[in-house]
């Protein structure tokens, strides 16, 4: 009947030395060498040649323009008044008065193309615009 | 670009307060117009798109994963190292070249070539197989009617949805039956995983600079993929198919959706009393931003917002709709005369009704959708009586649908 026992107890601690090790084997995970595929991919730059600067609102003609968002009108109301108030020789144009197609948020770069050209018929030298939220 | 920073909110607060906001920010505003001068730098050297660079990296599988996170090369879960040999194994399940652009993703303009969809489609846990797949979303996605920018950067937090039809189902084993958007779906997992982590890594939209979602969705991490369960849909004709594509096509659709409902009917016996709880979820959906009686034709504008929505019938929810309505298009010309709210509950300014409309007040019901093609529903999901309803967001022009191409 002794024998027996002994067997049992020595498998059990065999077996209890081999779950050991195989944990051992898990929490010390070797370091190894990766190497990767770097998923950031690039962005194409090109030059452009820059819009002049100003350095004066003097006698220039500002376009103001709304996307459509809330109170981005009122923003731009405001604005328009303090220009005619402070800069009288500015000439002001609301684009969002003037041509209501471009009261919108584009979309797509074929529409932010058209709204671009649409200011660019007004002769501005300089636009303020609202991105409310 | 010169930017004044205005401080939020500037929507929804009152006339005298957004105009003294416009007081303060005006100096400087003048200041930024008559000052403000782009840095001008060198051009610098141009990276080519093909092939990508390769990360050499010592460390542990969670000590890599940790590396990617830090480096803005994961979205925080885990990834399979996309190493070139997976990266190879993936490209074999598509005759494309490599070094093929097949998007340009907004707001970044990162290049995203063939080599790196097959690199994503490792890091998100697809195969070799899916690589027509994964290119077919790609083409949905990038087609401008998606809207991808808008919706990527805005503060609503949207959710790319993608519903796949035709062989292509059964061929990869996409879930269209129970829990088809939950757990224990690898292919619609690994799709919806995929979508944003091109979307975030290559597109640059993370928060909080460049994805401005206030609270952002489960559907900005794993996106919602879900095939249509084509065996069990009553009408015999799948979504694809009402598209004009053939039964043996294999289509993908994508849109951007604001977040989606549920409808639990389990009372309903006529095909009419289910439908008008289906209107009651649809008529609540995306509160705040849509509007009255829009149209699908028309581009996007404070009065046609949110322009269609999307049913997701469950099988028994649409055997109750089939015995009543034996035609798509009667389900859905029904739910748009019924999906409706009064005056009241639209937000400000975004329902005016027109003269031909008719007289009406505050309480006048008014409906949301004026065509039956902004109804639009698939049939998908195991037993049960559950539905969901996903509205468009708003600057989306249509559903896109693309050919899966072997």
């Amino acid at each position: 009947m002794r024998k027996p026992m002994k067997f049992s107890v020595l498998l059990a601690i065999m077996l209890g030395m081999l779950l050991f090790v195989s944990q051992l084997a898990i929490a010390k995970e070797q370091a190894q060498e990766w190497e990767v595929i770097n998923p950031a991919g690039t962005v194409q730059i090109k030059q452009e040649q820059l819009a002049p600067r100003i350095n004066t609102l003097e006698g220039k003609t500002i376009v103001l323009r709304w996307n459509g968002k809330h109170n981005g009108d009122n923003f731009l109301d405001r604005i328009a008044e303090l220009l005619k108030e402070k800069i009288p020789s500015a000439k002001v144009i609301k684009l969002y008065e003037v041509d209501k197609s471009t009261i919108k948020i584009s979309g797509s770069m074929a529409e932010s193309t058209r709204i671009a050209q649409v200011i660019k018929g007004l002769k501005a030298d300089i636009v303020i615009a609202a991105q409310t939220d | 670009m010169a930017f004044v920073d205005v401080s939020h909110p500037m929507g929804m607060i009152s006339l005298p307060e957004i105009r003294a906001k416009a007081d303060e920010a005006f100096p400087k505003i003048v200041q930024m117009a008559t000052t403000w001068k782009p840095n001008v730098t060198a051009v610098q050297k141009i990276t080519p798109a093909y092939p990508a660079e390769r990360i050499k990296f010592k460390g542990t599988y969670e000590a890599l994963n940790k590396m990617f996170y830090d480096k803005g090369l994961s979205i925080g879960l885990p990834i399979i190292p996309p190493t070139p040999e997976k990266v190879a194994a993936m490209l074999k399940g598509t005759t494309r070249k490599p070094g093929e652009i097949v998007w340009t993703v907004p707001p970044k303009m990162g290049q995203l070539t063939v080599e790196l969809v097959a690199a994503y489609g490792v890091m998100a846990g697809s195969k070799p197989e899916h690589m027509p797949l994964l290119l077919a979303v790609v083409k949905a996605l990038s087609s401008t009617d998606y809207d991808w920018r808008g919706s990527s950067t805005t503060t609503a937090p949207t959710n790319p949805i993608i519903i796949i039809n035709g062989p292509i189902l059964d061929e990869l084993g996409i879930g269209y039956s129970t829990g088809a958007l939950g757990g224990e779906m690898p292919v619609n997992i690994s799709v919806g995983y995929f979508i944003n982590l091109v979307g975030d890594i290559i597109g640059g939209s993370v928060p909080p600079e460049n994805d401005k979602s206030t609270q952002g969705s489960r559907g900005d991490l794993v996106a919602v993929v879900i095939g249509e369960n084509e065996k069990l849909n009553p009408w015999k004709q799948s979504y694809a198919v009402d598209q004009g594509f053939k039964p043996t096509d294999s289509v993908v659709t994508a849109y951007s959706a604001y977040m989606g409902s549920n409808n639990v009917d389990h009372t309903s016996v006529k095909g009419e009393e289910l439908l008008n709880t289906l209107a009651a979820g649809l008529a609540g959906g995306a509160s705040g931003i849509s509007s009255c009686l829009t149209h699908m034709d028309r581009g996007y504008a404070v009065t046609n917002r949110v322009k269609f929505a999307f049913l997701f019938l469950g099988p028994e929810h649409a055997d109750t709709i089939y015995k009543d309505f034996r035609t798509k298009k009667s389900v859905s010309e029904y739910l748009v005369k019924k999906t409706v709210l009064p005056f009241w509950m639209y937000g400000p300014d975004l329902c005016k009704p027109p003269k031909e409309f008719g007289p009406w007040d505050a309480n006048t019901p008014i409906p949301r959708f004026t065509g039956p093609e902004q109804v639009r529903f698939i049939v998908t999901g195991g037993p049960g009586k559950q539905s969901q309803i996903w509205p468009t967001f708003t600057t989306v022009t249509k559903p896109v649908s693309v050919i899966v191409e072997k």
